[in-house]
């Protein structure tokens, strides 16, 4: 993405062992005014391989789960959110 | 103010000394633990850190449950058992190792699966949830339960080297759906027994803050252990307006 007409950064942070898969904890990535969660996971997967939406990698926006926006991946991002993928830790 | 009814006896306040000596906790703080019960969900590796040391600390009412008998495989995290308790019933075996390591409290031993039918009857009086299960599936049963009776429900879970914790406490925090509402299907996870020891002291540890009503809880905060790099990450949670369990207890 990170092109000259890109108008709105966003934050993402990948943790735990994602952070194996992107080399790299977090970064600030830009995109064009008006892109949507949709695009975002495109360039994680184009990047990393992410294969995402991946119920193998919980994301989160802003502090909620991707799918409990009312248009999911049809959300669109603004600029300073913060996106954070880690892997589920469900074990006890 | 002191509760007149409960007091400590000679050998609790010696056992207890070196916390009641910490400003602001006291003979005060020590007798709203006799006085407290608290529901743990599971006796694996995080419930036995987290039972062992609210035993410990003088928890008056410990209810702990889990369905599974204690097997080899469990030894490396599950540090309430021995070799002497393979093929026994997981809370029937901590609840004996719970009442040696403070025969001054109540141990409920629960051996049941937890389901919707059952989860207020096994949670019972308890004024704190404490989550040491292994899979999201019961987690959702428990928070939707925590919600809807409105009791503290702290969500613990590992990982490998890996984990998080954060405080719930609907409506005042998001609950685990709105953060986490897809669950990852149950499978056989990674686990090092320290990770479930150092996840599991910061869940007893939350539980004897709210308790004692000190310090500042962990709420709409997610902590994330990487204990490969050994970092915790904290994220910002927020409710979800869209969320089944929640939204229409604060909307």
């Amino acid at each position: 993405m990170q092109s000259s007409e890109a108008n709105i950064k966003v934050q993402i942070k990948y943790l735990v062992t994602i952070r194996d898969r992107t080399g790299r904890r977090q970064e600030e990535v830009s995109f064009p005014l008006g892109s949507v969660l949709r695009d975002v996971a495109e360039w994680l997967n184009k990047r990393y391989a992410l294969s995402l939406p991946n119920r193998e990698i919980m994301a989160i926006l802003n502090g909620r789960g991707w799918n409990q926006f009312p248009l999911k991946l049809s959300t669109e991002i603004k600029e300073g959110d913060t996106i954070c993928l880690l892997p589920p830790i469900s074990g006890g | 103010m002191q509760d007149n009814r409960i007091l400590l006896n000679d050998s609790e306040k010696n056992r207890y000394n070196r916390q009641m000596i910490m400003f602001d906790w006291g003979e005060e703080g020590q007798i709203k633990l006799k006085k407290a019960t608290v529901f743990i969900a599971g006796a694996g590796g995080l419930g036995s850190s987290v039972a062992i040391y609210l035993a410990s600390a003088g928890v008056g009412c410990i209810r702990i449950c889990d369905s599974g008998k204690v097997e080899l495989s469990n030894l490396n995290r599950q540090i309430l058992y021995t070799d002497d308790d393979i093929g026994k019933k997981k809370v029937l075996s901590a609840a004996q190792t719970l009442s040696k390591i403070n025969p001054n409290i109540k141990i409920v031993h629960l051996f049941e699966k937890i389901e919707k039918g059952n989860i207020s009857k096994l949670a019972g009086n308890a004024q704190i949830i404490i989550d040491c299960l292994d899979n999201f599936q019961t987690r959702y049963i428990v928070n939707e339960y925590a919600v809807n009776a409105g009791r503290p429900f702290i969500h613990t879970g590992v990982y490998g080297m890996a984990g998080q914790i954060t405080f719930i406490f609907s409506p005042e925090t998001p609950c685990l759906e709105c953060v986490f509402p897809d669950a990852p299907p149950p499978e056989i996870l990674p686990v090092v027994g320290t990770t479930a020891g150092i996840m599991g002291c910061l869940e007893a540890q939350e539980t004897l803050k709210y308790l004692t009503g000190r310090g500042t809880l962990l709420k709409n905060r997610l902590i994330v252990l990487d204990g490969d790099n050994l970092t915790f990450e904290e994220l910002h949670l927020e409710k979800s307006p869209s969320c089944k369990i929640c939204s229409s207890k604060f909307n």
